[in-house]
Formats: structure tokens, sequence, C-alpha cells
């Protein structure tokens, strides 16, 4: 069973929110997965590298039209037509 | 008497070739069509006055001589691919209100030839479910059957194929989306290979698993869609330059001397005796006609799913920390400071199954656990590439089934755990990377579809519409 300590530590890192019904529910879920996968730990593998074995390239370092700023923000709750607005951060 | 949205893409692009009947007349059979069956829920929103638009400049083009691959057919895009015209939430609450501010490179290439997408389908939210269940929105029903799900995650691009709101549509695939919902409604669908399909404008799930794929009513529809959406594009680094002939020319008159691969582990998994004696059946139906079976061994396929559910929540766990609250649409009404804004915006906007991705993914990125997962499935990972890449040196493609059993009812699946056994079959071709395609191949004793899985090497795309081709044309399908 994944220790509830630690289904709070990642519900934090996770920026998520849970009822005490729902932490040991997701306890149980995280488990049973948790769980299913340790069968991993038999195998014996060796290397690991990355999924695309075609490297992905790069475009030139050179300055160029992006986007308008208006079109980028336009989807936020709260902005001006060239930011986001956010809650004071700094005291 | 067939109705217009009874047809085929490559029959209503004959017809409105031949001008027998106009993209105007086409566009509103599909968007009555849609209304008559609203109650699927396969489609969240249509664009009428856009399809209606763009359908007279088709009817112009065609008249003209100027039409383009698609020009003037209606299709529908799963709703986590971005478009300008229409919104995409990714049948989430998060998203609710957000509309892209560019399309997808595949919505681009649907445009440029002259393809009139006419609405957004329905999902499991941000592309996590296997059954159409986890929308915001509403469950998708099976228009075979309404007591059944359609699968997922990409329900709605299934249902709207098979119930004839479109000719076409996109899914996505990270684990099986396409293949297993294409499998549940009868139709014929595929994940291409890693690389060859732009994800620019794809909401991203598991980066290095996601694919876009048609969803169509027949392969040689699949395979003229794959034709327009593939290619290198430079907004997506991991797309992949390729000189592969056009895969509408695919499609071939014998499959005398093809290999097909059994694998003895992957027949070893749990299934069905339905689905077993359906795949059964093909592969006799494919050795009748002269293809050789060969027996293959994939040693670690058992272990796939596992590797599956660390990467694809991984990976999911990153990409979804860009929902705080701040950019897209939602953010909670009431919150203390910065950081409770991003606990309550992201609590209140995501579904359940997405938060139980989430967690999964950041526990095993997390300190005290990444190597003994995250790294450990990554080098299993590798084991399997190699036992694939072994295998297609003896055979052309693999075969299975795409879903242990036949479709189910709502419902059916009490635990995340037995929703997520529903993908063994589907989840190795995206851990791998290679391409499989889905084709329908016999009716349950329930009347509803199973479908046959075909795995090719990387880029072999063409040997997959080459026997499933065959096989749709020489059994008729069995829809």
């Amino acid at each position: 069973m994944v220790d509830i300590k630690d289904v709070k530590h990642v519900a934090d890192l996770s920026r998520l929110e849970f009822t005490d019904e729902e932490l040991s529910k997701i306890q149980e879920d995280l488990s049973s997965i948790v769980n299913y996968c340790s069968q991993l730990s038999e195998v014996v593998a060796t290397s690991a590298v990355s999924m695309s074995g075609e490297t992905g390239t790069l475009r030139d370092d050179s300055v160029r039209e992006s986007m308008d700023k208006a079109d980028v923000v336009k989807n936020a709750p709260f902005h001006n037509d060239s930011a986001f607005i956010v809650p004071r951060v700094v005291e | 008497m067939k109705e217009l949205t009874d047809y085929t893409l490559s029959e209503i692009k004959e017809k409105l070739l031949n001008k027998e009947i106009t993209s105007v007349e086409v566009v509103k059979a599909c968007l009555q069509r849609i209304s008559d069956t609203k109650e699927l829920n396969a489609i969240l929103y249509t664009d009428e006055d856009g399809a209606l638009k763009k359908a007279k400049i088709a009817d112009e083009n065609i008249k003209n001589g100027k039409a383009r691959m698609l020009e003037g057919i209606p299709v529908v895009v799963k709703d986590n691919i971005s478009t300008t015209e229409l919104k995409t939430t990714c049948a989430s609450k998060f998203l609710e209100n957000y509309t892209a501010p560019y399309d997808a490179t595949v919505v681009k290439k649907l445009k440029e030839a002259g393809a009139i997408i006419i609405g957004k389908a329905n999902m499991d939210e941000f592309a996590m479910g296997s059954s159409g269940e986890n929308s915001a929105y509403g469950k998708t029903l099976n228009p075979i059957n309404h007591e059944y799900v359609t699968g997922g995650s990409s329900s709605g691009s299934a249902a709207c194929v098979v119930a004839n709101q479109c000719y076409a549509s996109l899914g996505t695939d990270t684990g099986g989306s396409i293949r297993q919902p294409a499998g549940f409604c009868g139709v014929v669908g595929i994940k291409p290979t890693y690389g060859r399909v732009s994800r620019f404008g794809v909401v991203a799930f598991g980066s290095s698993l996601d694919q876009v794929g048609p969803i169509t009513k027949s392969v040689k529809d699949n395979a003229i869609m794959l034709d327009v959406i593939c290619g290198k594009d430079e907004n997506d680094g991991t797309s992949v330059d390729r000189n592969d002939a056009p895969f509408a020319d695919c499609l071939v008159d014998s499959i005398k001397g093809m290999k097909i691969g059994v694998a003895k582990e992957f027949f070893a998994l749990s299934m069905d005796s339905e689905v077993k004696n359906a795949i059964d059946s093909v592969i006799k139906f494919y050795k009748d006609n002269g293809a050789e079976i060969v027996d293959i061994s994939l040693p670690s396929i058992d272990k796939t799913l596992a590797v599956y559910y660390i990467l694809s929540s991984a990976e999911a766990a990153s990409n979804l920390s860009r929902f705080d609250g701040i950019k897209y649409t939602n953010r909670a009404k009431n919150y203390d400071g910065l950081v409770d804004l991003y606990y309550k915006s992201r609590t209140e906007g995501f579904g359940s199954e997405v938060k139980r991705r989430i967690m999964m993914g950041n526990y095993v990125l997390s300190a005290s656990y990444y190597d003994a997962y995250y790294r450990q499935a990554q080098k299993v990972q590798q084991l399997l590439k190699k036992e694939f890449d072994e295998a297609f040196k003896q055979v052309d493609v693999i075969i299975s089934p795409v879903s242990p059993t036949p479709p189910f009812k709502f419902g059916a699946k009490a635990t995340p755990l037995e929703m997520y056994l529903a993908d063994i079959f589907t989840v190795p071709v995206n851990v791998v990377g290679v391409p499989a395609i889905s084709f329908p191949v016999a009716k349950s004793s329930e009347g509803m579809p199973i479908a046959c899985q075909l795995i090719a090497g990387n880029w072999e795309e063409r040997k997959l519409y080459a026997l499933a081709g065959y096989y749709e044309n020489n059994m008729g399908g069995d829809k």
C-alpha cells in the first residue's frame, strides 16, 4: 500500500486538493496501479535511450514573427491586450 | 435508397467530382444527420455557417477544375486538436471556453486539401480513457447499440464516422485511442509510425507516444486521409522527412508471400473466446490466400502495459502542469494567493481520471521513486523495441486482437486497473513507436463489432493498408 504521506506529498506536487475520503480512494487506486507496475523490477534490462531515434532538428537562432500578443492572451480569464493578469506575487 | 451520408469518402469524392451532387448538399446532409442523431453526443459543437460558406467555395473550385484531394468533403476533428474556427476543449471543464489562436498542422493540411471541418468530436478528457465515459460533457453512445461504450479516448471520432455524421475523422492515439474505439464502432483506424504526422497544435498527453491518425469507413479512405495529413513539419521536431509512395496506391490484388507473425506471448494474454475465434479466422483467411503464417516471440510483451502506464502518466503529469488557471480560460473564483489559485483551479477543472494519472505520473517521477519506476520503464521500453525489431526481420506484420473483449456496456469496468487492462494489445505499439491498423472482422454474439489489429515495422504503413485492404475487399469487412 502506498504510504498516505507519499500520497499527500504527490498531491502537493500536483497542486491538487483532495478530501480525506478522496485521498483514501486515490491511495487505493495508486497502490493497485503501482503494485501492478512493480513487476517491471523483475526484468533485467540495461540501456535507456530516448524515444525518438532521429534527434530533433533546431531551426536557425534568428528573430522572426511569432504571434500577435492579443491572440496569445485572449483565452486567459484576466488579461489586458498584451499580458496575463495574475494575483500579486511580490510583497 | 442510399442516403448521401451512407457513402464512403471515396464514393462521395467521385460524386462531387462528377458533379452529381454539390458540396453544399453534402454538408447540409451531414449537419442534418448530426442533428437527427444528436443523442449519440459524438459531436460537441458544429460550425454550420462556416461549413456552408466553405462548401460554396468548394463547389466553385470543382466547377473550375481546381478540386483538391478532399475538396468539399465534410470531416470531423477530435476536440484535442487545435482549430481557430471552433473551440478546443479536450472534453474538459478546464478548457470550456478555449479557442486556439492557431490551427494544428493537421488541420491546416485538411483545409489546404479542401476538406470542410464541420465539427469537433467528443472524447475522454485530455485523451485519458478507453471508453468515452470520462468526458466532462457527457459520454458518447455507441451508434450500433446505445447501451455499449464507443471505446476511447477518440470516442466521438469513431462514433461520428460509423453514424454517418461525416466521411472521416481525425483521432489521436497514445495507447490505443484511435484503434480501440474504431474497433468498438466497426470502422477503420490507424496509428501511424511515431513521427509520421505532426503533433503541432495537438494538446499533448504523452509526447513520446501521441500520434494523430484518421478514422474512416474503409481502408481506402483511411489511406487517402493519411496521405493528406502526414509529413515533416518544422514546428514539430519529432516529425520525420519521408519519401514514401502515396498510401492510396498501397492496396493490392494479391498478398502471396506476405509474412504474418503470430506471437505466442501475445496470444497467451487473456482474451475472450469470441475474440480469439475471430482472429483465428482472419489468420486462416490470410493463410488460405497465400500469406505465410510465422511463429514469432515477443518475450517481454506482458510487461508493456506497466511500461506504458508509467511513461504516459509521467509525461501527462508534466504536460498538464501548464493548466494553472492563469493562461487557459478557467480560473477558480475563490482563492487565497497564487499557490491556492493553482490548487483550486486544477482541483475544480480536472476530472477524476485526469487527476489519477497526474498523481501516478508525479509519483513515479518523484525523487525516491524515479529510478525504480520511470528509469526502469525506459529500460524495458528499449528491450521491447529490440524484440519488435527482431520480429520484423522475420515477418511483414504482426497480428493480434485490438481489444481482449468485444465492446462492453457503460459502467462495466469497476476499477481503474480493470479499464487499463483493456489496452493490453494496443499499448505495445505506442511504446515501441511502430504503426498499427484496426479494422472490423466479426460481430460478437451480442451483435457488436470485433476488430483485428495488424502491426508493422517503422514506416511500413503500406503493408498494413495492403493486408487490411485485401481483407476488406474479399470479405466485405464485417460491419
